[in-house]
């Protein structure tokens, strides 16, 4: 029962934020919220290569953003009534925009993996950054969607007749995206998948002599990992109505990294954990002192050490 | 009896050290092949070129009539190869049951057969403990369950003695006497005990070359194996 009741806790606090919000009289708490969740879950996405499949990508804020810029150029064409390349007419449904979203963002990852899986160590973050940094710089010169200023667009994604534009309403949709997708990670994690990508993680030598084929499974997980992080870009592209090449710069990757330590990586819900604590104490830090960096810092590094294994595993738990 | 494995003249090099030199073996179906040798004549360097880790300079490898060279290390598994390591290379984040759930899963079948491995292996009392409390002589055992997970039909014994006390070693000589004629095994091993205890056939590698092959008797009396390896049993 104890196993349940955090969990369950805060997603009764979750499903009550947005009028807590309202009570207290800062609606932009909403917002955070809303920020904090779609963090949580690309840091999630993460998860899946680094804390189950042991992959250490500096790479996938590409991802993220290659799913947020997915979003901003079909709902553009939506708008415009101009088809994509002459071709594909956009879309504003949020359903239609987060699949190709996420098939996007799926086939880079398939194609990065290919290569980048090729390697281990040092080497495999290296090539994800270098990936990621050349995605970043090919946004940023692409003028024809807003290259370094970015693409606005005027209206959230449509889902069913329910009104977008309401902050609150965005926010349950996000949570709605943020527990789906935490059961997918349950799935994968308890699933004869998981179990052998959690061996290729602590001794890949052993799961290749019983006759896994680890480059497959790292591939795939790999993936998994970055449709995921796409599925994240895409909400935050919706949030803010707005995305530009700073969403896949190589700190969103470094950040992503730091949600999955400190909530604890190869958890479920530790990432989640991670993102409500980092950006949380940005929030706060940031309201006492222009250099919150400065405290936030060490603030981290006390953190990780008094929490070894992540928030997730306080107390032994590993939810 | 007929080859289940063959070993046809296969070499490699490191650099100018040749490690495997001209080898050439035939390894019978249910029969158990002890390769034998002092250390650095390239026991386990030929376990990983059978096994796809290591690709040899030259020669060729077959099994049941059809050459390896071109698998991958998962597809050798597939056909029936499998091996154990001198230092146990286990999962220590999962239990022993878990690590040979791990091999059922990847050859497709169900996690309900692990209890009949562990058994085999003798291990099955520590079937629920976490791996990384388990001693080295657990560990060599768990080996060998995950191993016979795999339903090898010759399995690659790479010093299964090493580092165990008298009595373990009695219980995985033991252990291997249960497994006789169910598959083949190349046995590489040290312990002199153990590969009189098991083996059909022996052979000799110095150097990286095989000196001799024969039965335990002939090759106890082989001349050049006791200058080489064995000893005279003169000071």
């Amino acid at each position: 029962m104890r196993k349940f009741l955090l969990p369950t806790l805060g997603l009764a606090l979750l499903l009550a934020w947005p009028f807590i919000a309202e009570i207290i009289g800062s609606p932009a708490l909403i917002t955070l919220f809303t920020r904090m969740m779609i963090l949580g879950l690309a840091a999630s996405a993460l998860n899946i290569a680094l804390g189950f499949g042991g992959l250490v990508s500096l790479g996938h804020a590409a991802f993220y953003g290659i799913g947020a810029y997915a979003i901003g150029i079909s709902t553009t064409h939506a708008i415009s009534g101009e088809p994509f390349l002459g071709l594909v007419s956009g879309s504003n449904l949020l359903f239609v925009n987060v699949l190709v979203a996420m098939l996007v963002s799926g086939v880079a990852a398939a194609i990065i993996g290919a290569l980048a899986l090729r390697t281990s160590g040092i080497q495999f973050i290296m090539i994800t950054l270098a990936f990621a940094q050349m995605i970043f710089f090919l946004f940023l010169a692409l003028k024809a969607y807003g290259g370094d200023d970015g693409l606005t667009f005027r209206r959230r994604n449509a889902l069913f007749d329910l009104n977008m534009r309401d902050d609150a309403t965005f926010f349950y949709v996000t949570l709605g995206f943020l527990l789906a997708w935490l059961a997918v990670c349950a799935r994968v994690l308890h699933s004869r998948f998981g179990l052998l990508l959690g061996g290729i993680r602590q001794n890949e030598r052993r799961m290749q002599a019983i006759g896994v084929d680890t480059f497959r499974m790292k591939w795939i997980a790999f993936i998994i990992s970055g449709m995921g992080a796409g599925l994240a870009g895409a909400l935050m592209a919706n949030l803010g109505r707005f995305v530009s090449p700073d969403l896949m710069h190589w700190t969103t990757s470094g950040e992503l990294l730091i949600m999955c330590v400190l909530g604890g990586s190869g958890t479920i819900i530790g990432p989640v954990l991670g993102a409500f604590a980092l950006i949380g104490l940005e929030a706060t830090l940031n309201t006492w002192t222009e250099h919150w960096q400065a405290i936030l810092g060490p603030l981290l590094v006390l953190m990780v050490l008094a929490f070894r294994g992540g928030l997730a595993r306080i107390g032994g738990r590993k939810p | 009896m007929s080859a289940l494995l063959v070993l046809d003249d296969l070499t490699k090099n490191f650099g100018g050290l040749r490690v495997t030199d001209h080898v050439s073996l035939d390894l019978r179906a249910g029969e158990v092949h002890a390769l034998i040798g002092p250390n650095g004549a390239g026991k386990t360097t030929l376990i990983l070129q059978v096994m796809g880790e290591l690709a040899p300079d030259s020669g060729a490898i077959f099994l049941d009539g059809a050459e390896l060279r071109s698998l991958s290390q998962a597809a050798r598994v597939k056909r029936g190869l499998a091996r154990t390591f001198q230092v146990p290379q286990v999962l220590g984040e999962y239990s022993a049951r878990e690590n040979v759930i791990a091999a059922l899963y990847a050859r497709g079948a169900s996690a309900d057969e692990a209890d009949q491995y562990l058994v085999r292996a003798a291990i099955s009392a520590r079937a629920d403990v976490r791996v990384s409390d388990l001693a080295h002589g657990e560990r060599k055992q768990l080996e060998l369950a995950i191993a016979l997970a795999t339903r090898p039909r010759m399995l690659l014994l790479d010093e299964p003695m090493a580092g165990l006390g008298p009595a373990e070693s009695e219980q995985m000589i033991s252990i291997l006497q249960g497994l006789r004629g169910e598959m083949a095994m190349l046995l590489v091993e040290h312990d002199m005990k153990a590969v009189f205890a098991l083996a059909d056939r022996i052979s000799v590698l110095v150097y990286g070359a095989i000196i001799a092959s024969g039965t335990p008797q002939e090759i106890q009396n082989d001349p050049r194996v006791r200058e080489a390896y064995l000893g005279t049993g003169e000071d």
